[in-house]
């Protein structure tokens, strides 16, 4: 048995939208990007400091990764963009999670309904 | 940073978020890549919002929301310790409990708040006129080396003249300390738009923009070979100008203008924000002339070579003037050169003045509100006795509960900061109001000099008035407080704190009250003194004509005859006047003699401002004819020449006698008097009547006029139909610097406004702080006496003895700090005293008026709870116990 990973609500969410920006876009994400689609997600206003936490979390236990944007985008004083992607360990992660979460949910089909 | 819009030459991009700001979030985030990405973020996403206020709220927002995420998490993180306990995690503790014990009362919370974003949001609105005034006065590189250079005539009076073409010639030559330059206000008619257009700047000698150290954006600067009379024209047109009328088109360099229908070819841009004593729509070259050494017309503005002091450069300037003086006494004799720092010319000693006045005014107001938050704070604190006490018998160290109470107090202070920044925008705006027209005052703005300013208000308020709650709470006796006894709230310490605070705050708010009130007067006296001219129901109006289109004298007359009969068909016009200068907008000096009285130098000819103006003037002008005519429509070239003279100028010369028909030389024509008119306070209601003398305009039809219009209906609607008379005469001529008579005098008094407005907004604002700073603490004394009323009551004191007593300790109180404000009052007012005009700064209305009003309201402060003490109901009241 696999040992069991500890993933939040938000860090799941953050990786789900993160997973889906960068599917359309086909190239990694800027944050931006990632907080608009994470507020239409959770329906809320996401803090910056929050998601930039997360990604911060994310990223030491290698789930995400991120690299410098080679554009030079004019507007930004000269300071770097980085561009984020899930990794192939996030997406394991998500599927464990997954996996763990329908295991939770089967049997319940009739208290929930 | 973009070289592009914004201020200059140090400020920063007006486009570009609060350096303050981004420089305290980059110190806030990790030192690598991942903040600095961060922080581009943070101003990419700036870029993308609409200008304006509410974008740096949404900044200041984010910067606080990211630092503290960071700053409080990322040690933790790095460290790995968690059970280690360091000042990040005491500091988060003290605030999460502040936040708890706000929201638990948020009445409190919100009148400590309030009263502090009142006192820094006022503080913060004058700052940022201070700012510029005093701290940034001149908006060039290295400004502290500009000087303004002067010609001063003891004999005649003046302290800063202007200089003539050729002085400043040998001035330029002579001088090895200087670098000079010469210049003169100038407007220019720009035709070819929709509208005609008038455009304003100045006629500079080559130089000029070098002594500034301003360098053009495109192009070049004037050369000297651009001031030989028969050079071509060309101009150097504004960053603004630029933009809003050639689209910003980078190749306007080469391309010709039409100026007062002449081409001229631009042969630069200034850079943006470039200004001189105000905004700049163009320069052109001042052209060399052969006009005399006593002409004296320019403006000479110089910077200290470097190695060279002041005190060099005015020896240097004076011997060079006393050479001239010696070698052309005809022209120069008497006169000398004053060398000032540009800084003292623009904004002279009544600014720097005015600015720290109202600065203290608002330091006050600032105080004031701390001495009611820690008010509030003490009587809230003497509640909060049993639950220090408790804390202090677990463990803590009485440094450790200081630092609670002003972690609490600090961030009372940020809220009321933040909220103060709030305030202030307002109040920038108001300030820029009340400063229109000094020069800068465009700069005035929520800028991040003023806010860190506020956040150094706040930080300092928070200390001063979070420290008298935190030492009186470690000072008390702890097992008293925990055993339950004591007087229901305060000790006797914590009374006598609040009573002096509130002594210090009556005292602070009377100085306030009594200069503020002896400004008003002084204001009053001012607006409504008669000036010998109508105000209301008069507007004016300039207009230039070119010298290509109206070449000759008789054109311009008959164009000036042909204007004065249109506007005045005009429905509402009652009367309309040409004059060659307006009283307020300034006066034209010339010399002149007496004939037959004894001959002088001609460097000692008396001078006299002269206006010309045409017949119906006086009328249109309310002005009062004492003796003879006035002019009239015969009174033209080819006539015999004729002058009306003011009362001054004929007691000046004629005593005690009729002036007219007595004469006066000017330049080589004698002109006969042929009418007396009253004095008018030409320079302003401050300032004496000048001794002056009229010549009619259509015997000297000069080029520039100001159209003078008594209505007897609203003025905004006249100003279209007189722009719509003139337009149909020739419509390539704009009308403009339209205003009433009224708007003027109002600029004119807007100095003495703006310190009446300051004053006055932070007199009633420490009136109305004191009112309630005395309510406060009479309210919470017989609160805290409720027990003692109720024995009183019980061994039957009367309810009149019971509003007696508190009455007398509230009126005592009052008395104190009324005796101390009128006392600091008598050593104070009179650094008013340049702004009050006809007002002793020791008044007596003044000085009884206030007492008595602030001893009335803070006894009425006392009364309420007076009367609520005498409503207690002695069982209850013991029971309490």
């Amino acid at each position: 048995m696999p040992t069991p990973v500890f993933l939040g609500e938000f860090e799941q969410l953050v990786l789900l939208a993160l997973l889906q920006v960068t599917e359309e876009l086909r190239r990694e994400t800027p944050v931006r990007a990632l907080r608009e689609r994470l507020e239409e997600l959770a329906g809320r206003k996401v803090s910056r400091g929050a998601l930039y936490r997360t990604l911060d979390r994310l990223e030491d236990k290698s789930w995400v990764g991120w690299s410098i944007d080679a554009d030079d985008v004019p507007e930004r004083g000269g300071h770097p963009r980085r561009r984020f992607a899930v990794t192939p360990d996030g997406i394991a992660v998500l599927r464990a999670s997954r996996k763990t979460l329908r295991g939770l949910w089967s049997g319940l089909k009739e208290v929930l309904r | 940073m973009k070289a592009g819009a914004g201020r200059s030459p140090s400020g920063r991009n007006r486009n570009d978020p609060p350096r303050l700001l981004t420089r305290l979030l980059a110190l806030a985030l990790p030192d690598d890549r991942r903040g600095s990405s961060i922080l581009g973020d943070l101003i990419e996403e700036w870029h993308g919002r609409p200008a304006g206020l509410r974008r740096t709220a949404w900044y200041l927002f984010e910067v606080v929301g990211l630092s503290t995420r960071y700053l409080f998490v990322r040690r933790r993180l790095l460290a790995g310790h968690p059970g280690t306990y360091g000042v990040l995690d005491t500091l988060r503790n003290d605030l999460r409990h502040a936040v708890r014990l706000f929201r638990k009362q948020p009445v409190l919370t919100f009148a400590a708040a309030m009263t502090l974003a009142l006192g820094i949001g006022t503080s913060a609105s004058v700052f940022s006129a201070i700012d510029v005034i005093l701290l940034h006065p001149i908006p060039y590189l290295e400004s502290a080396r500009l000087v303004s250079i002067a010609t001063t005539d003891a004999d005649r009076g003046w302290t800063n003249g202007p200089s003539s073409w050729p002085d400043f010639q040998s001035w330029r030559t002579g001088t090895t300390t200087l670098d000079l330059a010469a210049y003169h206000r100038t407007g220019v008619n720009l035709a070819g738009g929709s509208l005609p257009e008038r455009l304003t700047g100045f006629e500079v000698s080559a130089g000029f923009l070098g002594v500034l150290r301003a360098k053009p954006a495109l192009g070049r600067a004037f050369l000297p070979e651009d001031e030989e009379p028969g050079a071509s024209h060309v101009v150097i047109v504004s960053n603004a100008v630029w933009r809003r009328d050639f689209g910003a088109d980078p190749a306007i360099v080469g391309r010709s203008v039409q100026l007062e229908g002449e081409p001229y070819e631009v042969v630069g841009v200034l850079p943006p924000g470039f200004d001189f004593t105000g905004p700049v729509d163009l320069l052109v070259p001042l052209y060399r002339t052969d006009a005399g050494r006593e002409s004296r017309w320019l403006g000479v503005v110089g910077r200290m070579r470097s190695g060279s002091t002041m005190q060099e450069t005015r020896e240097e300037m004076t011997g060079i003037q006393a050479r001239l003086a010696s070698s052309f006494p005809d022209e120069d004799l008497g006169t000398s050169v004053a060398v000032r720092s540009l800084k003292d010319t623009w904004f002279p000693g009544h600014f720097q003045q005015g600015s720290i006045i109202a600065g203290v005014a608002v330091l006050f107001v600032l105080l004031i509100a701390c001495a009611n938050v820690a008010n509030l704070l003490l009587a809230h604190g003497a509640g909060r006795e049993r639950e220090i006490a408790l804390r202090a018998a677990l463990g803590a160290g009485r440094r450790r509960i200081v630092v609670q109470l002003l972690t609490e107090s600090l961030l009372l202070a940020f809220v009321g900061g933040a909220l103060g920044v709030l305030l202030a925008a307002g109040g920038v705006r108001w300030m820029r109001g009340l400063t229109a027209g000094v020069p800068q005052f465009e700069q005035i703005a929520l800028n991040a000099h003023v806010v860190a300013f506020v956040v150094a208000a706040a930080l300092g308020s928070g200390i001063l008035f979070g420290l008298a709650p935190a030492i009186q709470a470690v000072r008390r006796d702890l097992r008293v407080s925990l055993s339950g006894g004591g007087t229901g709230g305060g000790s006797r310490g914590g009374v006598r704190t609040r009573r002096s605070l509130v002594i210090a705050e009556v005292a602070l708010s009377c100085m306030l009250l009594i200069s503020a009130t002896l400004l008003v007067e002084a204001f009053s006296a001012l607006s409504t003194k008669d000036l010998g001219f109508g105000i209301d129901h008069h507007v004016t109006a300039e207009l230039a004509l070119p010298s290509t289109t109206y070449p000759k004298a008789a054109q311009r007359e008959e164009f000036f005859r042909e204007l004065d009969e249109r506007v005045a068909a005009l429905p509402g016009v009652t009367a309309v006047g040409l004059t060659s200068a307006f009283p307020l907008h300034g006066a034209n000096l010339t010399y002149y003699t007496i004939p037959n009285q004894p001959s002088v130098s001609p460097a000692r000819r008396p001078t006299a401002v002269y206006r010309i103006v045409s017949p119906d003037y006086f009328r249109a002008m309310g002005m009062q004819l004492l003796a003879g005519r006035g002019f009239t429509s015969h009174d033209v070239g080819g006539a015999p020449p004729v002058m009306v003279v003011n009362r001054k100028f004929a007691d000046l010369h004629w005593p005690n006698e009729s002036p007219l028909g007595k004469t006066v030389q000017v330049d080589s024509i004698v002109w006969q008097i042929v009418g007396l008119v009253a004095d008018t306070y030409d320079f302003g209601p401050d300032r004496r009547p000048p001794a002056e003398f009229y010549q009619p305009l259509y015997q000297l039809p000069v080029d520039a006029a100001t159209l003078v219009v008594a209505t007897d209906q609203a003025s905004s609607a006249s100003f279209a139909s007189l722009r719509a008379a003139l337009r149909s005469l020739d419509p390539d001529q704009p009308l403009y610097a339209a205003q009433t008579v009224r708007e003027l005098l109002r600029s004119w008094l807007s100095r003495n406004a703006a310190m009446t407005e300051v004053l006055g907004a932070a007199g009633l604002l420490a009136f109305l702080l004191a009112a309630v700073g005395v309510y406060g603490v009479m309210a919470h004394t017989v609160a805290r006496r409720t027990r003692e009323v109720g024995l009183r009551m019980a061994l039957g004191a009367r309810r009149r003895d019971i509003l007696r007593l508190v009455l007398l300790q509230g009126g005592t109180m009052v008395a104190i700090g009324l005796g101390i404000g009128l006392t600091g009052s008598f050593g104070t007012t009179r650094f008013l005293k340049f702004f009050l005009y006809e007002v002793s700064p020791l008044d007596r209305t003044a000085f009884t008026g206030v007492a008595t009003v602030l001893l009335l309201t803070c006894l009425l402060a006392s009364l309420i709870p007076a009367l609520r003490a005498t409503r207690v109901d002695p069982l209850t009241a013991l029971r309490a116990e």
